[in-house]
C-alpha cells in the first residue's frame, strides 16, 4: 500500500477522534430531545455517505458491462471497485438503519415504520445484500449479473433521497437544507463527522479495492500454472 | 425549553455498534489479506506490482 493509503487512514481516524469530541461534548444540547439527538452527527454524515458510495458501485458497473470484451484487464479493475463500493455501501446502509432505529426508539416510541424513507433505505440494502450474495454463490457470471442489479440500485437512491422531499413522512424533513435548518453552533461538529465518515468509506473502498485486485491476480496466476502444467 | 428525553444509554449503544462494526469490517479484511498471503506463499504464483 502507498503513502497516501495511510495518510488517508490517519487523517480519517483523526476527524473521527475530533469530530465524535466535538458531538459529543461541544455541540449544544437540542431543546427538545436531548442529547439523544447527538446520534444525528454520526447518522446522518454515514447515510449521506451511503448514497454516494452506490453510485460509485453504479458507474463502476456500467463500466465494466461496456468494457469486459474490449479491455479485460480494465474491466477486471472496474469489478474489484464495483464489489468494494458495494460491501461498504452494505456497511453504511446497514449502520443507518441501525443508528436511525436506536434514535427513533426514545423519539418516536418506535424503532420502525415503513414510512417511505425508512422503506426505500432498507430496500436499498436489500438491493445491495443481493449484490453481493450474487457475488458469492453465483458460478461464472456472477459479475455480470451483480454489475445489472447495480443499476436497479442506483435508481434506488434518488428515490431515498427525495423520499423526505416528495412525501409526508415520519423521517424528520430535511435539516441541513429545509425550514428547519441546522442551528450554526450545530455546523462544526456535522461537517467534521461528515469529512471523517466519507473519508473512511473511502479508505475501507481503497482497501477492499486492494484486496480484490490481489484476490483477481492471484486467481489469474493459479490458473495460468494450471495451464501451462 | 426542558429536553423531554435524555436517553443517553442509546446513544452510547448508537455509537458503540457504528464503532464496532467499522472494527469488525477492517479485521475481516485484515483476516483475507492474511489468508491471502498465506495462500501465495503455498502456492507457485507470480503476481503484478
Amino acid at each position: 500500500m502507498g503513502r497516501t493509503f495511510w495518510i488517508l487512514c490517519g487523517l480519517s481516524l483523526v476527524l473521527l477522534l475530533i469530530g465524535t469530541y466535538e458531538a459529543i461534548f461541544v455541540a449544544p444540547v437540542e431543546a427538545t430531545m436531548g442529547s439523544i439527538y447527538r446520534i444525528f452527527y454520526w447518522h446522518v454524515p454515514i447515510n449521506i455517505s451511503a448514497e454516494i458510495f452506490p453510485y460509485v458501485n453504479l458507474l463502476a458497473s456500467v463500466a465494466f458491462l461496456f468494457t469486459r470484451h474490449t479491455k479485460p484487464a480494465l474491466a477486471s479493475k472496474l469489478d474489484a471497485l464495483a464489489l468494494a463500493t458495494a460491501e461498504v455501501t452494505v456497511l453504511y446502509v446497514s449502520l443507518g438503519l441501525i443508528t436511525g432505529m436506536i434514535w427513533a426508539r426514545p423519539v418516536w416510541g418506535i424503532w420502525w415504520t415503513w414510512d417511505e424513507r425508512l422503506t426505500s433505505f432498507l430496500l436499498l440494502f436489500l438491493l445491495y445484500v443481493s449484490y453481493l450474495l450474487v457475488r458469492q454463490f453465483s458460478s461464472n457470471q456472477s459479475a455480470i449479473i451483480a454489475a445489472v442489479l447495480s443499476v436497479f440500485a442506483g435508481i434506488d437512491v434518488p428515490i431515498v433521497f427525495m423520499s423526505i422531499r416528495w412525501w409526508r413522512t415520519q423521517h424528520p424533513a430535511p435539516v441541513l437544507t429545509g425550514d428547519g435548518s441546522l442551528d450554526r453552533t450545530m455546523w462544526p461538529a456535522f461537517l467534521l463527522n461528515m469529512a471523517a465518515w466519507f473519508f473512511w468509506g473511502c479508505w475501507l473502498v481503497w482497501a477492499r479495492y486492494a484486496l480484490a485486485v490481489r484476490e483477481q491476480e492471484v486467481e489469474e496466476s493459479i490458473a495460468l500454472n494450471v495451464v501451462e502444467a | 425549553m426542558e429536553p423531554t428525553l435524555n436517553n443517553m444509554h442509546f446513544l452510547w449503544a448508537a455509537y458503540l455498534i457504528v464503532a464496532i462494526a467499522n472494527i469488525g469490517f477492517v479485521w475481516r479484511l485484515k483476516k483475507r489479506w492474511n489468508a491471502l498471503r498465506t495462500k501465495e506463499d503455498h502456492s507457485p504464483v507470480q503476481t503484478r506490482e
